[in-house]
């Protein structure tokens, strides 16, 4: 194989190594989103907030080396899979990126303000996020389609864990209006907790994409 | 609905005791494009010009199977091959015109079969090939001062002027620059709704650029056909994957 046809091979194996930095530095974002919120930590948010540029940094280099292989090595059949995949997951993943860093932003708004009722599925929705996506990196590593349908049905648990905790608020609302602020921010977080759950899904069904080259709705 | 032109069936061919091509069954679509792919020496310029019998004239070829052009055999007996030429013409990786004007070069043909309303029949083959504009001013100038790209379109009107069915390209932009070869491209676009095409290209853009169809040869053998877009974005078969993403050998 000549050293040029090895180059961009070697610059695909580039893609999947930079897209797993990114998650990597995304599912440590979820974290301690999740945790500043939870300890009313202002200074662990501040982290995540300064975080957001390197994610967004990394997600550029990811998009201008995507571009770099179309413009220059028109990439066929799975190396194109491969390309134009990883575009849509660097994507989401920055799109996961700044709900975290939304969340986090709350915090340093907020501080223990926003605890009007004991926070118990925002870190559960953590959790299970943190766990998806850490799965979904390894079904991206190792081409394994199934490994990345499983990973999804993960999403029907937050999914319920977001009713659960919009309702209590709601109930909680009523109960007592006069911390509609408070609990509409917190609703917010909620809401980002599980919105994060439907970009993993997407990542998901990129892999199943770029594996076996079927487009599978998988949320 | 896309019909069939020509279908190649268990078609075989021996280069004295050079098993040139294997069992090789096919269907060209009609009025579509048609490429075929793979690396030298893969049999499918070997494959192109079964189709219009030009390998009579390799003195130790031999051919076994059929080869169908509207449902007939053009290996049959009866087989008027100065015909079947006229109805299916080539056009060669290097432009090929004649040492003569450029007109004559597009009435060489329609004279020599008597057709009549010669005049027409150049302008209207200089005009569809797209070299009309270019030449009308100076027809009568010898058709080796073209440049490269203004030949390859002349060899075209050339072959158009025979009022084809089917036209064979045997790398045709090879030798071309990418502004001559974009030309040769829209022109078999614009020729896409009334003639059956088919292209044995190098170059896998092109082939993903312009063909409905896609055909992949290694060794004398068809490993895959299908739609262009299948092949290149999801082919079945891992030669087919290895070679249009440059891991082949």
């Amino acid at each position: 194989m000549s050293p040029y046809r090895e180059r961009y091979h070697k610059k695909l194996d580039d893609l999947v190594n930079l897209t797993e930095e990114l998650a990597s530095q995304v599912n440590s974002a979820i974290e301690k989103a999740s945790t500043s919120l939870q300890e009313a930590d202002v200074e662990l948010a501040k982290e995540v907030i300064k975080q957001d540029q390197n994610m967004d940094d990394l997600s550029q280099k990811i998009e201008n080396l995507c571009m770099e292989l179309l413009a220059l090595q028109q990439p066929m059949a799975k190396d194109l899979r491969r390309v134009i995949g990883i575009l849509k997951i660097g994507i989401d993943l920055e799109r996961i990126g700044d709900l975290a860093v939304d969340v986090a932003r709350v915090t340093t708004q907020s501080k223990d303000k926003i605890h009007i009722t004991k926070l118990e599925y925002i870190p559960r929705m953590a959790e299970i996020n943190r766990k998806m996506l850490t799965q979904t990196m390894e079904a991206l590593q190792n081409g394994d389609a199934d490994l990345a349908r499983q990973v999804t049905k993960w999403d029907y648990e937050i999914d319920g864990l977001y009713v659960k905790a919009r309702d209590k608020i709601l109930k909680l609302i009523i109960e007592k209006p006069d911390v509609i602020n408070e609990a509409t921010a917190l609703i917010v977080v909620n809401r980002h907790m599980e919105r994060i759950g439907d970009h993993i899904c997407n990542i998901c069904e990129a892999i199943v994409y770029m594996v076996e080259a079927k487009r599978e709705h998988l949320n | 609905m896309v019909t069939s032109k020509i279908i190649s069936n268990n078609l075989n061919l021996w280069y004295g005791e050079k098993h040139a091509l294997k069992n090789i069954s096919m269907e060209i679509p009609e009025k579509k494009i048609t490429a075929l792919i793979g690396p030298s020496g893969c049999g499918k310029s070997t494959f192109i010009r079964c189709l219009n019998r030009m390998n009579d004239l390799v003195a130790n070829a031999r051919v076994e199977g059929e080869v169908l052009y509207d449902n007939t055999n053009i290996y049959g007996g009866d087989v008027d091959v100065v015909e079947l030429r006229k109805k299916i013409g080539m056009v060669f990786q290097k432009p090929n015109p004649f040492p003569m004007s450029i007109y004559d070069n597009v009435a060489y043909g329609p004279r020599i079969h008597g057709m009549s309303n010669v005049d027409k029949v150049v302008e209207t083959s200089l005009k569809d090939a797209a070299l009309w504009e270019e030449v009308s001013e100076r027809l009568d100038q010898p058709a080796l001062g073209l440049s490269g790209g203004q030949q390859q379109r002349l060899c075209i009107a050339r072959t158009m002027a025979m009022k084809p069915d089917v036209i064979l390209f045997d790398e045709p932009c090879s030798a071309l620059d990418p502004i001559s070869t974009g030309k040769i491209e829209s022109l078999m676009e614009s020729l896409k709704n009334d003639y059956t095409q088919v292209i044995v290209t190098h170059n896998m853009q092109q082939a993903a650029r312009v063909s409905y169809c896609t055909a992949y040869f290694l060794l004398g053998e068809l490993i895959e056909v299908g739609e262009t877009k299948r092949i290149f974005e999801n082919p079945k078969m891992k030669s087919t994957e290895d070679y249009i993403t440059g891991r082949f050998g």
